[in-house]
């Protein structure tokens, strides 16, 4: 006992001067931000870095898989690939040429795609479609100029050329040296204002791969898949990123069009830029560059509403691989007044070695090599999934660790947790935001992110006010009304031998 | 376009002459001209030797609050002996967890999270490292944890057992990531299964540690002089390395005897390699052979090389195979160079099973290219700048600049290797790139592997030569075989006479020798990770190789026959023939049986000898060792006052997996003249598994010989009745 309170005391000392350099911390920043908004609804973020002459760039949409529809499934992250393919003056020898070529092979695409959904086959018509269509991939081939988006960026040395498609939205990012701002200007601009879909089916087959080496070539990957899809019966987040197989075949290039003109308006797209610039250098050059693009409607959010379970849902995948369990519960999404709970929550049951699953399961029955809590699948815009983890150690099964990780639950609901604990989470809040803060790409992404989903990158830094106010009861409240067993979504990888 | 854009802003300008940004329009990419980068503002950095040898490097950073710390040993797996694979990693692990001197593990992680530090340790193939991150106000109790944690670790034994269950937990899954699977082996077939470079644990290996093994191999090489410290965050040099000094002071040097550096053959041996994995649907394709150490003066021909066949999204390969042929998401080619030993030269990608061998081709296709002609002007031009203007990134952190310093040191390099580096490929050209090309790359020698399913490949693989496949079934761990002395003269003597009197004990060789078959029913409570559940069984013997058990489930019953060579098992889901493999162990079983161990121990073959006598329960009992002509041994424990078995132990196998088993007998009652034990408790590595209570035993009944046989079809046999 004497220990403990040690402990605690020393908490104590380090809370205050925690929070006080903290909020010192967040005056402090704040001078090092610039904001302005592009008179067609454009948003800027600029953190000044001098440290070192180098940039980070983040443009994120507000558009994600949540935005799919069933048909199309896949098309946020198809049209994340195709902005790597250039513009009307990048990546083409002649585009008015390219062109003409480009829309015969999309009604050529449309025909094939009917004459295979006739009920009397013509094997012969649908040969020759598919060898017109051959063709004429060849000769557009011959206008291409290959990646030269990215080969532009890599020349003038930038690194980290990179995007990326969430649930809940799209990222496209990369770094260069501090003297080449006005590249970015430059090539970002062109790039969502007069984006070509070219290399358009080829690139579907690559994403296949993507998804056969994310998805089907893996247990874990299909498990994710089976899981979000018997969480969701109506909302948009059960359907994967990647995209169904078959969509993913059938989308038409219109189609990726069509939902690019929809989602990529200036007042969806927000930009972070974090490191050794002049914010008015930003400015002047993002008004010359950006107010080009021309503005439209604020496309609808999604507006339909997961309705409660009616029962407990389980899914198992069959495969040859070792077990692994996925618990879920469904919570609100992150402008909700428990957002911060989760977070709480998800430290004092998940999060290193002293986390209540980690001791349970791992130190004390050794039932499990790796367990763990995360807030926030598959996005945190709209209500979403509370996650609990257990990877079985080796003899060990599913069950076991079901079992075990309820009982740490139905803990959470009879006991209030200790003010320890609650202190030692809400340290370690602070301490993982600083951490963030130290990276220039993850200070970029944070931010921007923050302002896009809950309208001011200031929560980046109220998010830890928030876990401050947290208290035990608040714990117990939450806990109950969210860990029910109707609530509740069961996903696990089930062992089998394989196939000979 | 272009034009008109400018021309339009410039006319508007004209026009109405409200642009502020006057003269300023879009320009594309190649129009831009950019201002010199700025020069780099280097940190200042320090390098100090600590009174006890350490070499410490540090950085001030005051931008925020934290102070970080990582440190280099030199150590590696590639000093453990070869059947204790896993020692360095284990070393690694339980240094952090398993406590110091003055805490438990479980006390360090309760404090570090309390003041929400991180501090890691770990040991690799040739290197060893500690990382400690912390916010500045608590570094001093996080810098006492730290310095304990490297001097005085105590390598506590639970916390051994965990990471050695861990270790294993990986073995059991390292064939479930097909990425994982492509890595591993083609490791082993470039470097050889058995090179420190390539191998890895198995159970064996992990098994074969002990904690004595853990603690000699920290003692060897964890010793001041032998590690360089850096540091960098938000603190005052001077006063940092006084904190040090005192942190470690109690720290002595030591020499340190290194084991011969491994060697590995250059030899150069083509395979194509295939490792069926019939559960997916793509293909893991890796391409390559050995490549060279990063001291060779061709290393900078060879990067600008990598970039242009692999690099990045400008690459040969990504041209070819992802954007023009839509092969595959992932692909690249490198020409690897570690520091110490020879890299590899490699190229792969993921591509769906029925493009395997076209995606094979096109990467050979591509290397072929690169040794048989020139690069071009643009493509060399391309990745020197490539490289060259993203130089400013390999300063845009402390740490990378900490930790560089520290691996050129490490590694014995010159401290301005990355100048040099840089200086060196401003002079490559397109001739050196040939000639390296030629000299280190050889597309008729070039190993392949491809894992996947190989039904559905759109050629056979033997298309690229000789099919050599790999079987990476996970050998089961094997139990370890206890050292056995050489049986004396004396010892089987001895053996013999106890034996007997135990023979006369149960009822004389000749009343055994009269069991023609016997029926036990029993009630058997076992023990499993997932609780006790109870199983009521009759078990009948009819000697020398018949055997049927019926055992009554909650799900129904299960009956399980060895009819000589042959057997069969009935379930609610139907009839079946046993698994060769239950089919051994059903044999086993039943020559493990006493009566017919007894009735058998004087047959040719089978060796008995008498092993240190032990205790049981305050008892003493004498052990005898039955070995017969398979190798395969039981000991048996004899009280040394009734003459009665009372334990009886060997290797065996429960639903866990192989393990030693031990059956302790107690309550020995007469039927039919011979003594049988009641009662008996069955230990599994040492720890309960088993309690049977045995509630009727019948010997030389009628037994009928239908019983054994397999039952043709269930409707048939009711139609007769």
């Amino acid at each position: 006992m004497g220990k403990r309170k040690i402990i605690l005391l020393i908490i104590s000392i380090f809370l205050v001067t925690l929070t006080f350099t903290f909020s010192q911390n967040l005056a402090e920043f704040e001078k090092k931000v610039t904001e302005f908004t592009l008179k067609n609804g454009m948003k800027f973020i600029i953190v000044e870095k001098h440290e070192a002459p180098v940039i980070s760039f983040i443009t994120y949409a507000d558009v994600g898989a949540v935005n799919e529809v069933r048909g199309i499934t896949g098309i946020a992250h198809i049209f994340e690939h195709m902005a790597f393919k250039g513009t009307k003056t990048i990546g083409t020898k002649n585009y008015e040429e390219e062109k003409k070529i480009l829309d015969k092979m999309d009604e050529i695409f449309l025909q094939i795609k009917k004459e295979k959904r006739k009920k009397q086959k013509n094997p012969e018509k649908l040969k020759a479609l598919q060898e017109e269509f051959k063709k004429l991939r060849e000769k557009a081939k011959t206008y291409v100029i290959s990646n030269e988006f990215g080969k532009i960026v890599e020349e003038q040395g930038g690194v980290g050329l990179n995007a990326f498609t969430s649930a809940d939205g799209t990222a496209y990012i990369y770094n260069l040296p501090s003297n080449k701002l006005e590249l970015w200007m430059s090539l970002e601009s062109d790039r969502f204002l007069n984006p070509v879909l070219r290399e358009f089916y080829k690139e579907k087959e690559v994403i296949m791969e993507e998804r056969r080496m994310r998805v089907e070539s893996q247990a874990i990957g299909k498990l994710f898949e089976e899981f979000l899809a018997i969480a969701y019966k109506a909302h948009p987040y059960g359907d994967n990123v990647v995209g169904h197989m078959s969509d993913l075949e059938t989308i038409t290039r219109k189609e990726a069009i069509a939902f690019f003109k929809k989602y990529y308006i200036p007042s969806n797209l927000t930009v972070g830029i974090v490191g050794d610039v002049n914010p008015k250098e930003v400015k002047k050059l993002a008004k010359i560059y950006f107010e080009r693009i021309p503005s439209g409607p604020k496309p609808e959010p999604v507006e339909t509403i997961e309705p409660p379970q009616l029962g407990e849902r389980r899914v198992e995948v069959e495969d040859p691989s070792q077990p692994i369990l996925l618990i879920g519960y469904h919570k609100p999404d992150i402008n909700h007044p428990d957002n911060a709970v989760y977070n709480v929550l998800m430290d004092i049951l998940g999060l290193g070695r002293t986390s209540r699953l980690y001791k349970s399961l791992v130190k004390e029955k050794k039932i499990a090599v790796q367990v763990g809590a995360f807030p926030g699948l598959p996005g945190n815009k709209y209500p979403n999934l509370f996650v609990l983890y257990a990877i079985p150690a080796v003899g060990h099964t599913n069950q076991e660790c079901e079992k075990a990780i309820y009982e740490e639950i139905e803990k959470l609901k009879k006991e209030k947790v200790s003010e320890e604990e609650l202190e030692k989470a809400k340290i370690r809040a602070r301490a993982n935001l600083v951490r963030q803060l130290s990276s220039n790409f993850g200070l970029a992404y944070q931010m921007v992110y923050y302002e896009v989903l809950t309208g001011d990158w200031r929560n980046l830094f109220k998010s830890i006010e928030a876990i401050k106010k947290v208290t035990a009861d608040d714990i117990m409240r939450v806990a109950k009304e969210c860990f029910k067993k109707t609530n509740r979504i069961v996903g696990q990888i089930v062992t089998v031998s394989s196939e000979k | 376009m272009k034009g008109k854009n400018c021309l339009l802003t410039i006319i508007m300008i004209l026009a109405f002459l409200i642009n502020p940004s006057t003269g300023f329009c879009q320009k594309s990419p190649k129009e831009l001209t950019f201002p010199p980068l700025k020069e780099l503002k280097l940190p200042k950095i320090e390098r100090v030797v600590l009174e006890n040898g350490m070499i410490v490097y540090l950085v001030e950073d005051h931008e925020l609050p934290l102070i970080e710390i990582s440190a280099r040993i030199r150590v590696g797996s590639k000093y453990e002996p070869p059947d204790k694979i896993g020692l360095a990693k284990i070393t690694g692990r339980v240094m952090r967890t398993g406590g110091t001197k003055s805490k438990t593990g479980d006390e360090i992680d309760e404090e570090l999270e309390s003041i929400a530090a991180q501090i890691s340790t770990s040991i690799g193939r040739s290197v060893g490292r500690a990382y400690m991150s912390v916010l500045k106000e608590s570094f001093d109790q996080a810098l006492s944890i730290f310095a304990d944690i490297l001097m005085n670790p105590i390598f506590s034994e639970d916390k051994i057992e965990l990471a050695k269950l861990e270790e294993k937990t990986t073995i059991s899954r390292r064939n479930d990531n097909v990425m994982a699977i492509a890595s591993r082996e083609f490791t082993k077939l470039i470097y050889g299964a058995n090179s420190p470079y390539a191998r890895h644990p198995e159970y064996e290996t992990i098994d074969n540690i002990t904690r004595e093994d853990i603690i000699a191999f920290h003692k060897k090489y964890f010793h001041p002089n032998n590690v360089i410290l850096g540091i960098w965050g938000d603190f005052k040099t001077k006063e940092m390395i006084k904190k040090l000094e005192k942190a470690f002071k109690n720290w002595k040097p030591e020499k340190i005897d290194f084991p011969p550096e491994p060697k590995v053959s250059l030899e150069l041996k083509p395979s194509v390699n295939l490792i069926k994995k019939y559960d997916v649907n793509q293909t893991n394709i890796r391409i390559g052979h050995i490549g060279i150490r990063r001291d060779n003066p061709d290393y900078f021909a060879l990067q600008v090389l990598t970039e242009i066949l692999g690099g990045g999204f400008s690459s040969r390969l990504f041209t070819k195979v992802r954007s023009d042929l839509g092969l595959a998401y992932s692909v690249w080619g490198i020409f690897g160079a570690n520091y110490d030993y020879p890299g590899m030269f490699y190229a792969g990608c993921s591509t769906k099973s029925q493009s395997t061998c076209q995606a094979i081709k096109a990467i050979i296709n591509e290397i072929n290219k690169i040794v048989e002609e020139e690069v071009t002007d643009d493509e060399l031009k391309l990745a020197k700048d490539s490289i060259l203007n993203s130089f400013v990134f390999n300063f845009d952190t402390k740490r990378e600049i900490v930790e560089r310093l520290m691996t050129y040191e490490y590694y014995g390099y010159p401290s301005d290797f990355l100048q040099r580096y840089k200086r060196n490929i401003e002079k490559v050209t397109k001739e050196d790139v040939l000639r390296v090309a030629r000299k280190y790359i050889h597309p008729d020698k070039l190993i392949i592997l491809a894992v996947g399913n190989d039904k559905d490949f759109d050629c056979p693989l033997s298309e690229f030569g000789p099919i050599n496949e790999i079987d990476i079934t996970i050998p089961e761990p094997k139990i370890k075989k206890e050292e056995i002395p050489k049986a004396t003269q004396a010892a089987i003597a001895k053996a013999k006479k106890i034996l007997n009197a135990s023979i006369e004990s149960i009822g004389g060789i000749d009343r055994l020798k009269e069991v023609k078959n016997i029926t036990i029913i029993q009630d058997t409570k076992i023990t499993t990770p997932q609780g006790e559940f109870k199983i009521s069984s009759k078990d009948i013997t009819v000697y020398p190789d018949k055997s049927r058990s019926e055992v009554k489930m909650p799900f129904g019953e299960i009956i399980m026959v060895l009819n000589g060579e042959k057997g069969w098992m009935k379930s609610p889901q139907g009839i079946q023939n046993l698994p060769e493999s239950q089919l051994k162990d059903m044999k086993k079983s039943l020559e493990r049986d006493t009566i017919y161990l007894l009735q058998n121990i004087r047959k040719e073959g089978i060796e008995i000898q008498t092993l240190e006598p032990e205790e049981i329960k305050g008892k003493k009992v004498e052990v005898i060792l039955i070995t017969d002509a398979k190798g395969n041994s039981i000991k048996l424990a004899i009280d040394s006052e009734t003459s009665l078995i009372v334990r009886k132990s060997y290797q065996g196998k429960t639903m866990m997996g192989p393990a030693k088993l031990e059956e302790f007998y107690s309550d020995y009652r007469e039927v039919s003249g011979i003594k049988i034990p009641f009662h008996i408790i069955i230990n599994s590595n040492d720890k309960k598994f088993a309690e049977v209570n045995i509630l009727e035993v019948k010997i030389n009944s009628q037994i009928p010989e239908s019983l054994f046989e397999r039952p043709k079809q269930e409707e048939k046999n009711k139609i007769k009745k």
